[in-house]
């Protein structure tokens, strides 16, 4: 009994050493030994061989120093060039320079500054940045050398336009806030860095535009991006799902966008936006019609893009309703049919032996399974899926008398519609959704459609995005530019959407002018 | 000026929400009985009616606005006193439950004889409560936008329906116009008042409405929207099906809705209303509900009402299995019990109330 007791009080005593640890702030000692060893503890050198410490003697002051940084992570050249040679050779022989005065007349790296806990020297050498410890400070230096690889900026995957800018966010910070910036030269645009995750901190940059973000909705996301008690937060997929108010949703309240220029414009409407190292951003608060609208809705004159909008309408309702609506319509609502049309599926069906809420899932999941198959299969082996998937679904189910030629017509427009919903979210949410709906259609015909379908738009209507009504500025009523399922012209839209309350509502004076085309 | 939501409805979701609880009944059993006492001039019965409710409605909200932040039945209570209050008040909870029973029976007997005539009644009434109370427990906000996303649409397709069956109209059956003759038709729309009576429960929510001031203009939008689209229903009803055809006819919505059609190809347009009838029912009750558990919870003085959602519906159920079959609903409930009941208490109520609160003296302090 007694041992379990004191098992537990030593854990009690670990726990509150290591979180004891993290929070105390420990100050470096003016001895650069003492210092050394201590580092060295943190990043278990030499164990680590990715660790690198290098002596140094510094000229100008005739001092030892030491330099210190993650092999990898940092730019080799750049500390050689910049940091280690002009330390070794410029000679000033004036032993009263200080560290400012090193960084001031010495270095030749464009971000440099003073450090004084152990806490931030981690911090600083785990971003790839180099620390320099001159013995006899009590402060360090820290050096902008960073120096990952990763890709060069790339075309969209996933939110691809005919028409507009072809650019997308790349695996760095620093190229995603240049390319934001690239679309957005406004002096107003704010980026603000915090840090999630205890053992291994995630750098975020907050976005917005100073004057016209809310600053109550800006309060609110930092408060709830310094909310997240998580060990790791791996990159800004993960972040999302930490944001997010309702983990167990279905609907998506945050947007992952991979587009800088889709960016800009949320930043323009008083959006918030963050940035890490990951090929994509994250906008909030939302509302159904970021999810709805592409980027190319713009780009494009006006008629066209409000007839893709329509298009897109109309793929979203298929997707949602064609399955339900066929088994309402087959199983409960007969007379409902033109009796050519009903005669001509009742013929097709004669020699199926499934009822058609069977014929209609064992269809949608063979479906999504292909879909799914398409996304995991290797590259060089893709184009099979293809083959495979049109005989299996098309040709030989219906010869086989296993499903009825309609059905296969329904999921294939079902399936293409699927496909125009823009996003990856309100994708997935569809998707889902019109398995509950073919369900409740198989229940009770036109009713459980209605039933699904108010109970849906109802829960919308009423869930909030960072405390904006998520089918907001429709309903509930804000005054906005009615950008919302078609858009007027460009010249129309002077009024930022009133939702998101901006703190300055219009984007330039009214227009006065006429529709006339003259 | 824009304010975050604070749980407030704006004067577009008001508008909805009132005339979601009242439109409808064109299209459930409502019409049937006043066509029974207003033969051809059926189609005047909302303007009068609309003309009735006027002066007890004004009476109403003016008590309403020297009330400030107080609804219905906060001021009755303020009003009348705790005892004569409550009793008040607990009819009108009543008045609102029996109401939503009857209605949603009458719902459930059309579903039942058109679409479902195997699934047994009880099973219609549970999956339609329980879809209402779903929605009705999203709250009041989540109530009136999804109104407010739906009216358009209901409208339109109202519309649709109007244009369509404008080809089987005959003007001339609307002859002899006075139907039954004024004195008649004066008297049956007094006591047919209780059909707009949501008019006068739904100011139980005159705090939740975010403008006062803009409250007298939402409630006479949506009168004016309730007796224009009451108006054309009956007058496309006589003109298609002419009297005392009518009478005969036991679904008038859904057998117009039958009846049009888009060309020779597209016979079925059907489709299309039905699927927005049900819509519009589900809301409808769902907004039943919600007023009626609000009503409860003011009468007996609970703040968080949405809990008192579940119990309502259950009790909705179970008196709504009470009525033998659709034209006792009909028939004996709704007409003889509720109908002619209730239209003295939204007459007088308001008249009652406005006397009280003379009597006790209007430059009174304590009134805040």
């Amino acid at each position: 009994m007694k041992s379990i007791v004191s098992f537990f009080k030593k854990i009690r005593d670990v726990n509150n050493k290591s979180t004891d640890r993290r929070n105390k702030k420990e100050l470096i000692s003016s001895k650069l030994a003492v210092n050394l060893n201590r580092i060295k503890e943190i990043f278990v050198y030499p164990k680590n061989q990715d660790f690198k410490i290098r002596k140094i003697s510094i000229k100008s002051i005739s001092r030892v120093g030491v330099i210190l940084y993650l092999n990898g992570m940092v730019d080799s050249k750049k500390v050689e060039e910049h940091i280690i040679n002009p330390l070794q050779e410029e000679p000033c022989n004036d032993e009263k320079l200080t560290n400012i005065d090193l960084i001031n007349k010495v270095i030749n790296v464009s971000i440099a500054d003073e450090i004084d806990t152990f806490q931030e020297i981690k911090k600083k050498i785990l971003d790839g940045r180099t620390v320099l410890l001159v013995d006899g400070s009590r402060k360090a230096i820290y050096m902008d050398t960073v120096g990952f690889s990763y890709r060069n900026v790339e075309k969209p995957t996933a939110e691809t336009v005919v028409k507009g800018p072809k650019e997308s966010f790349s695996e760095s910070t620093q190229v995603n806030r240049s390319l934001i910036r690239k679309q957005l030269r406004n002096e107003k645009l704010i980026t603000e860095i915090m840090s999630v995750g205890e053992s291994s901190p995630l750098d975020i940059s907050i976005m917005y535009i100073d004057d016209i973000a809310s600053p109550d909705l800006v309060k609110k996301i930092k408060k709830r991006v310094q909310d997240i008690k998580a060990d790791v937060v791996q990159n800004i997929a993960i972040l999302e799902q930490h944001l997010e108010e309702r983990p167990y949703s279905l609907v998506p309240t945050v947007l992952y966008t991979e587009r800088p220029d889709r960016v800009a414009a949320f930043l323009q409407e008083g959006h918030v936006v963050l940035v890490d190292n990951s090929p994509a951003a994250l906008v909030l608060p939302v509302t159904f019609w970021s999810f709805f609208q592409t980027a190319e809705d713009m780009y494009q004159r006006w008629a066209y893009g409000n007839f893709i909008r329509l298009i897109r309408l109309l793929a979203l309702l298929t997707t949602l309703l064609a399955p339900a609506a066929y088994i309402a319509m087959t199983n409960f609502h007969e007379n409902l049919l033109p009796t050519d049309l009903l005669l001509a599926i009742t013929a097709t069906r004669e020699n199926v032996p499934f009822p058609v809420i069977i014929e209609v899932l064992l269809m949608e999941i063979s479906f999504e399974l292909i879909r799914e198959a398409g996304i995991r299969i290797p590259n060089t082996i893709g184009p099979t899926i293809g083959i495979v998937g049109a005989l299996l679904i098309g040709q030989a189910a219906v010869d086989a008398n296993v499903i009825s030629p309609i059905i296969v017509i329904i999921i294939a427009l079902n399936g293409l519609s699927s496909f125009a919903i823009p996003n990856t979210s309100l994708n997935y949410m569809i998707r889902i959704m019109k398995f509950i709906f073919s369900f409740s259609a198989y229940l009770f015909g036109y009713l459980g459609i209605s039933i699904s379908l108010t109970v849906t738009l109802s829960y919308l209507a009423s869930i909030k995005s960072f405390d904006v009504p998520f089918l907001s500025p429709l309903s509930p009523y804000y005054p906005s530019s009615g950008d919302t399922i078609i858009r007027p012209p460009v010249w129309k839209q002077w009024l930022r959407p009133l939702n998101i309350y901006p703190q300055d509502k219009q984007r330039k004076e009214k227009v006065e002018g006429d529709d006339s085309n003259d | 000026m824009i304010k975050e939501s604070d749980g407030k409805i704006g004067i577009r979701e008001f508008v909805s929400i009132i005339v979601f609880s009242i439109i409808l009944k064109v299209a459930d059993m409502t019409p049937n009985l006043l066509f029974k006492e207003g033969m051809t001039a059926t189609w005047m019965m909302p303007l009068i009616m609309g003309g009735y409710i006027l002066l007890p409605l004004l009476i109403l909200l003016s008590l309403l606005n020297r009330y400030k932040s107080k609804g219905l039945i906060e001021l009755i209570y303020s009003i009348t006193g705790k005892y004569v209050g409550f009793i008040i008040s607990f009819v009108l909870t009543i008045i609102s439950l029996l109401g939503t029973a009857v209605n949603l029976r009458d719902q459930v007997d059309i579903l039942n004889t058109l679409f479902f005539p195997k699934t047994p009644i009880i099973v219609l009434l549970i999956i339609i409560t329980i879809s209402c109370y779903l929605i009705a427990k999203r709250g009041l906000e989540a109530l009136g936008r999804t109104c407010w996303l739906l009216l358009p649409i209901i409208i339109a397709s109202f519309i649709l329906l109007v244009a369509l069956a404008l080809g089987e109209v005959n003007l001339e059956y609307i002859y002899p116009i006075w139907g039954p003759g004024l004195s008649q038709l004066f008297k049956s729309s007094l006591l047919h008042i209780s059909i707009f009576g949501e008019l006068f429960l739904m100011t139980t929510f005159y705090p939740f409405v975010r403008d006062d001031k803009k409250y007298y203009r939402g409630t006479f939008y949506s009168l004016f929207i309730i007796i224009t689209g009451m108006v054309l229903s009956f007058l496309l009803y006589i003109t298609v099906f002419d009297y005392p055809t009518i009478q005969k006819v036991a679904f008038p919505f859904q057998s117009l809705s039958l009846y049009v059609s888009i060309g020779y190809f597209i016979a079925n347009v059907e489709n299309l209303f039905l699927l927005f009838w049900f819509i519009g029912a589900i809301m409808r009750f769902s907004i039943y509900l919600y007023v009626t558990a609000a009503i409860f919870a003011y009468t007996i003085k609970i703040e968080e009402f949405e809990l008192l959602l579940f119990p309502i519906s259950l009790v909705i159920i179970s008196l709504a299995l009470i009525p033998e079959n659709s034209i006792v609903a009909m028939r004996i409930f709704r007409e003889d019990y509720i109908l002619k009941f209730t239209w003295s208490i939204f007459i007088f109520l308001p008249v009652f109330l406005w006397v009280v609160d003379r009597l006790k003296g209007r430059a009174d302090d304590e009134i805040y």
